[in-house]
């Protein structure tokens, strides 16, 4: 096993199970994870096994296997007091960051000192905001992910990682399956880097200016999924 | 089952987040045709003559009651509004005229709702939200936006923009307003056959 001095913050959530599968695959124990159990499921009520990572197996299951100690709170709530307390009671100075879809992290979790890693569906700066795995195939036939250290605006913080992936087979299977998968697959490469040499990938500032994408609407996530592809895309 | 169910209630009293979209395949693309093509019929002959963008924008001005907010830093949303249709954007001041579209669409997009007046950060200064006039000029706005640039992200606001304006009913608009609804959801609808073209995505 390689125990590594890094924690996990999250929710079970299919990402989640993505993100541990990478540690499994690995041989990574992690320091701590910290899961919030409170509030409805964040896994869909019917999982069916993908191809790229255990998604059947619950997140506590996972990390036991691992032998990770698990502090496990009754919060949904990523910002609650609970967790500031779990934090500042943590060892770890770097958490991998997998809360639920469009909860912010505020300033009382990002005041512990503690880093947060997450990793966005999208290239930074250029896709910064909501549904960019979907934006992304609209406009270029293609996905990307990107490793960043949170801060207090919304995918602003520097950039330690990004990768390119080309559109996935399935498009219908893009939320539970290729979503976790493009951000666990870079993942994967942060922490293979972190086993080699001790410390994260040299962070890049970001432009700070640009704009945010939204939530994007029924129609164009169906006209993204449908597309198959576009004579102007080259894909990756 | 219905599925483009994102015009059946009043947004402007329920809000609408887009959250958790079901899969409907191509159905769904029929579905939101259909659904614009009905409130399209709902607008036929609202106007006396096959009126420009412009003549019906300066009948809507004409009846607006816009107070200058030159004396302060407010924005009167209509007021901004209506200056951006009317200047051509790609010219005069450009970068002023970009920072009032985002900020307005990041406003929109965040609270689903335009505000009558605004401080110069964008932070609504007033309580009132229902004037239509308001979401009808953003989208025609984004239109332009979208025709200049080729932004999704303008075409997807202006999708919820008028999933809002269908949601209120159409019944009690003016005729000056059903007009321009229906030359938005004309408009629209073309930019997506387009988009559904390109795509090769082929629908009934």
């Amino acid at each position: 096993m390689n125990k590594i001095n890094i924690g996990l913050l999250g929710v079970d959530s299919i990402r989640t199970r993505a993100y541990i599968s990478v540690l499994t695959k690995l041989n990574i124990t992690l320091e701590e994870a910290i899961i919030l159990s409170g509030g409805k499921s964040h896994t869909p009520e019917v999982i069916e096994k993908s191809c790229y990572f255990n998604n059947q197996i619950h997140s506590i299951k996972m990390l036991q296997a691992l032998e990770t100690p698990i502090n496990i709170l009754e919060t949904s709530d990523i910002n609650d007091a609970t967790v500031v307390t779990a934090l500042n009671h943590s060892r770890p100075k770097l958490f991998i960051y997998s809360g639920s879809g469009g909860s912010i992290i505020k300033n009382n979790i990002l005041s512990t000192q503690k880093q947060f890693l997450h990793i966005h569906p999208g290239i930074l700066p250029e896709y910064r905001g909501s549904t960019t795995i979907y934006y992304s195939l609209l406009k270029e036939n293609k996905c990307g992910a990107s490793g960043i250290i949170l801060d207090e605006n919304i995918d602003t913080g520097p950039v330690i990682a990004s990768k390119e992936f080309p559109p996935p087979d399935d498009r219908k299977s893009i939320d539970y399956e290729y979503d976790p998968y493009v951000r666990s697959a870079l993942l994967s490469e942060i922490l293979t880097y972190y086993l080699h040499n001790g410390r994260l990938p040299e962070k890049n500032n970001q432009n700070r200016e640009g704009f945010n994408y939204y939530i994007m609407h029924p129609l164009l996530r169906h006209i993204t999924m449908l597309s198959q592809s576009h004579p102007s895309n080259s894909g990756v | 089952m219905i599925m483009y169910v994102y015009t059946l209630t009043n947004i402007l009293k329920k809000r609408q987040d887009y959250m958790y979209t079901p899969w409907h395949g191509k159905d769904f693309i029929t579905e939101y045709i259909s659904n614009r093509k009905c409130a399209l019929s709902k607008l036929e002959d609202s106007y006396p003559t096959a009126a420009s963008e412009y003549e019906l924008i300066k009948d809507i001005e004409s009846t607006l009651q816009i107070q200058s907010s030159q004396k302060t830093q407010n924005i009167n949303t209509t007021a901004m509004l209506l200056e951006l249709i009317n200047n051509n954007l790609e010219l005069t001041d450009h970068a002023s005229a970009l920072f009032k579209i985002e900020s307005l669409l990041k406003s929109f997009e965040v609270r689903k709702k335009i505000y009558t007046k605004y401080n110069e950060l964008f932070k609504p200064l007033s309580k009132e939200f229902s004037n239509l006039e308001n979401y009808i000029l953003f989208s025609i706005v984004l239109l332009k936006q979208f025709t200049l640039t080729n932004e999704y992200r303008y075409l997807n606001t202006i999708l919820k923009l008028n999933d809002l304006i269908i949601s209120t009913g159409l019944e009690s608009v003016t005729k000056a307003n059903k007009a321009l609804i229906s030359l938005l959801l004309t408009r629209e609808l073309s930019c997506i056959q387009k988009l559904l073209q390109e795509r090769s995505i082929q629908y009934e």
